[in-house]
């Protein structure tokens, strides 16, 4: 229109159509904000946490009675593969680089990450990859050949004598796999630059929150040891593709050199699960028993030291295969060293919580719930270091109850317990905190139920991953507990799904600091702003949040070395 | 989350320019070539592995010709010389240096993926080693093409910067782009000097 | 929201920094696992390190008048929305669907790579 007026005009300007970065779903998307993206991060690992669980509740009805005809047998393949893929692919390592991505720039005091628009696409990437690799059940192919993918089970050897996996399956795990690795990539490399670069003035490395250090000793983890599992998968898709004999034992080639490929991934891979969660617990223990950490450098130089020593222990998880025993002695001895550094870990928690004034609320139950959960799943781990030991219960119930005391009782806990502890943080509300018991003990009840009996079954020799099994081999009773074990974490999960939402609605508010804690992110709003702090902090110690409030008796008055 | 129009807050002094202060792009770069570094590594250890179990008369190329292996690594060598002409001319600000550095380097890492597309037609068409013939063909040519990979990615970085340095975005201040084309370039120099060694002159040792 | 005494002590601590900045060439600037050392025998002024926070004003590019921290518009240090992470990512997971689907997929999901790639580099400049 041409004869519009100057009135007119001003009013277009100033009521001018929103921006698609300005209306509620365009903001989401196109988000560049470490703690939108850290959130969606956290939702996105938790859906896959529930499709996870639901295959993880399946597995345990097959499983529930002898010779169990739930699912047919391919079908259970799928569901196990993708079980175990879904829960280290798809949610914990959402989950910890949500979490770090929210709370890193808090707690060091920045006001984003180093490359905020990588750390969108990281997202993003995220997100597609667990949709391609979820997409696998729409065509009936989901990945079948076990979350390690072993070849020659995963191997297509097109002109060749035998088809163990005839169609996509295999190529939907490897190809997803790949786009979650470019993503946790880009990850590390914003955390590694973030915490290197952008750190408050005066929060020298040594100030660092141990929340910190373990996200940067994951991010290094992350960095290093994903290559080999890109390597790995490529290497299987030539073979599979293009006819290249790379793990054909008859052409030349080498099974093993799947395995010692995947696992020099695959252990740092555990740890890499495992380092933010004693961070999550480094962080809530001393809050909770208000008294500083014990012992910070231990705890921060032991998670280095274990990011050290997990490159050198990777073929533990192969001393069925024949390996020289040189080779043998070497894996079981570093496997035995890195129980070392996770015991000063144990020691110093429990010597943080010594003499001091403990609040039971919910994040320092599933800290403690951690603590207990971990400490078994270690032992059992360095059980299975010893080689004669593992000859008998590789491959076994045995691994599978080691594997889920560590991941579930130890990274899930410390995942929950790190949601109770930020979420007034994240919301500016209050969590329930008697559902949240509930929750806790539920929780603790079922995972015992269910992953206890395991360890006796895999001792009266149930392999891992079976089918179903006939009914007078001892195992019917074990396996029946087990079953609805995991049920009872399904109603835990229900429960805290339930808090969420109720405190999401009715929740009381929180004020910025709920749990008088130490550290920087509770130094701002709940939620914060966009630019978390109107003005960059200065630290004077570890506890930079604690010096502000008891400025009479701020940590760096008292202490003469940090 | 949304800003409130008018809010205001401090931010410290920059400190640019400072001896000895790298840009934080320049520190994700040095952490992306050190992943990626990881990843040849693998593939030697996979090569060498193979390499190891196989025996050695199998661990050869058809032919000993190595006219053409040595010619690539001299062009390669060469374009780690020209890019870093091109690189010390921004820092002094010299745009028509960069651009003739740049040029120059592409040329000369198209020469290379042309050296290297001739030897695999040869190897595949006349000497009937591919991929799938042998244990020793699959090494071969996944080594030598994730490396041709990688110079191609350079290659179109450097374009990239070229087609950016014509349009003036670059300046003595501002030419990060520049930075980390030339480091990904000398990277991937170094590594064809790791897969030159491995694939045509360690068999001449044995 | 800031309360004044908080500002005054931040004040306090500016001014501090620029005392110490006199004489001393700040030792800490790189911090790398290397410099944990050195900073136990910098406790004496904790100050010194001053190497965060200062991203915004190296992206902006601009000189700042002041000698130390500057009030900016909140808008002008955070970084901006964009939707070209999303469309890059979509597109690198449908190259590798057209890695199973076959080649029309693949062709597309190049295009759309370079695309993306494209609207990246050019974004904001």
């Amino acid at each position: 229109m041409a004869t519009s007026t100057i009135g007119e005009r001003a009013t277009t300007i100033d009521v001018r159509r929103k921006r698609f970065s300005e209306t509620y779903i365009g903001e989401w998307i196109t988000t560049t904000d470490h703690k939108q993206l850290g959130l969606m991060y956290l939702i996105t690992g938790f859906f896959f946490f529930v499709v996870g669980g639901m295959e993880a509740l399946l597995i345990r009805t097959q499983l529930a009675l002898p010779n169990g005809k739930v699912l047919d047998p391919d079908t259970y393949n799928q569901i196990f593969t993708m079980h175990g893929t879904t829960m280290i692919f798809l949610f914990v390592i959402p989950v910890l680089s949500g979490f770090g991505n929210y709370i890193v720039p808090l707690m060091i005091g920045a006001r984003d990450m180093a490359y905020p628009r990588m750390n969108a696409f990281g997202f993003w990437l995220l997100l597609f990859g667990g949709i391609f690799m979820q997409s696998s059940f729409l065509f009936g192919q989901a990945p079948n050949g076990g979350w390690f993918m072993y070849a020659p089970l995963s191997e297509l050897a097109a002109g060749h004598a035998f088809q163990a996996t005839p169609h996509m399956n295999a190529d939907f795990w490897l190809l997803g796999t790949t786009l979650l690795g470019i993503s946790s990539i880009t990850g590390s490399l914003n955390f590694v630059v973030t915490v290197f670069k952008l750190r408050a003035p005066g929060m020298s490395i040594n100030r660092m929150p141990l929340f910190t250090w373990m996200i940067l000793v994951m991010s290094f983890l992350l960095l290093f040891a994903l290559p080999s599992l890109t390597v790995a998968s490529v290497l299987l898709l030539l073979d599979r593709h293009m006819g290249a004999h790379f793990y054909q034992y008859g052409s030349g080639g080498d099974p093993l050199l799947w395995q010692h490929l995947f696992w020099s991934f695959g252990h740092p891979e555990v740890y890499i699960l495992i380092l933010p969660a004693f961070g999550i617990v480094s962080e809530i223990l001393p809050v909770f028993s208000r008294k500083p950490i014990f012992g910070y450098t231990f705890i921060a130089w032991s998670g280095v030291a274990i990011g050290f020593l997990s490159f050198t222990v990777w073929a533990h998880h192969m001393f069925a295969v024949g390996l020289p025993s040189i080779a043998q002695a070497f894996f079981a001895t570093s496997t035995t060293l890195i129980a070392i550094p996770t015991a000063v870990k144990i020691f110093n928690w429990l010597a943080t919580i010594w003499g001091g004034k403990i609040r039971f609320n919910a994040p320092m139950l599933f800290a403690l719930g951690f603590i207990a959960m971990f400490l078994i799943g270690g032992l059992n781990g360095a059980a299975l270091a010893v080689v004669p030991f593992d000859y008998q219960i590789t491959d076994s119930y045995f691994v599978v109850a080691h594997i889920h005391y560590v991941l579930f009782g130890g990274t899930a806990l410390a995942v929950f317990a790190g949601i109770y502890y930020w979420f007034p943080k994240f919301t500016g509300k209050l969590m329930d905190d008697r559902l949240a018991k509930w929750h806790f003990w539920v929780t603790f009840i079922g995972l015992n139920l269910t992953f206890f009996p395991m360890h006796l079954m895999g001792i009266l020799g149930m392999p891992r991953r079976v089918y179903t099994y006939p009914a007078n081999l001892g195992w019917n009773d074990l396996n029946a507990m087990a079953s609805v074990g995991a049920f009872i974490i399904g109603v835990g999960v229900i429960l805290f799904m339930i808090n969420i939402i109720k405190s999401l609605k009715a929740g009381q508010a929180a004020g910025d600091d709920p749990w008088d804690a130490y550290t920087l992110e509770w130094d701002t709003t709940s939620p914060p702003k966009k630019y978390n702090f109107l003005e960059i902090p200065v630290v004077r110690s570890r506890r930079p949040f604690y010096d502000k409030k008891y400025p009479d008796i701020a940590d760096w008055k008292n202490v003469i070395k940090h | 989350m949304s800003v409130a129009h008018g809010e205001q807050v401090r931010v410290l002094e920059e400190e640019h320019g400072q001896v000895g202060e790298r840009s934080l792009n320049w520190w994700g770069m040095v952490f992306f070539i050190a992943s990626e570094a990881l990843i040849f590594a693998n593939l030697i250890a996979a090569y060498l592995y193979l390499e190891i179990r196989n025996n050695n008369d199998i661990w050869q190329l058809p032919h000993s010709n190595l006219f053409l292996p040595l010619l690539n690594t001299a062009i390669l060598l060469g374009s780690s010389v020209s890019v870093h002409f091109a690189g010390t001319g921004i820092r002094k600000g010299n745009v028509r240096q960069l651009i003739i550095g740049l040029s120059v380097t592409i040329f000369l890492g198209a020469c290379f993926l042309v050296g290297l597309a001739y030897e695999w037609t040869s190897l595949i068409a006349d000497e009937h080693f591919s991929i799938s013939s042998s244990i020793f063909g699959s090494a071969f040519f996944t080594l030598t093409g994730f490396h041709g990979l990688h110079v191609t990615i350079g290659a179109i970085f450097l374009a990239v910067c070229l087609v950016r340095a014509t349009k003036g975005h670059f300046s003595k201040q501002q030419h990060f782009a520049v930075q980390a084309a030339e480091m990904y370039w000398h990277f991937v120099d170094v590594v064809w000097l790791f897969v030159v060694t491995l694939v045509y002159f360690v068999p001449l040792f044995r | 929201m800031v309360s004044q005494e908080q500002k005054d002590h931040v004040e306090q601590q500016v001014v501090d920094e620029q005392e110490e900045d006199a004489g001393v060439s700040s030792p800490d600037t790189t911090p790398t696992p290397d410099s944990a050392l050195s900073d136990d025998k910098q406790e004496s002024q904790p100050e010194a390190a001053t190497t965060g926070g200062q991203q915004q004003a190296v992206r902006t590019g601009k000189r700042r008048g002041r000698a130390r921290g500057r009030l900016v518009n909140a808008e002008e240090v955070m970084p901006k929305p964009s939707l070209w992470p999303l469309a890059v990512a979509f597109s690198i997971a449908f190259v590798l669907f057209g890695v199973i689907a076959g080649l029309v997929v693949l062709v597309i999901g190049v295009i759309l790579l370079v695309a993306s790639i494209v609207g990246w580099i050019l974004e904001r400049r």
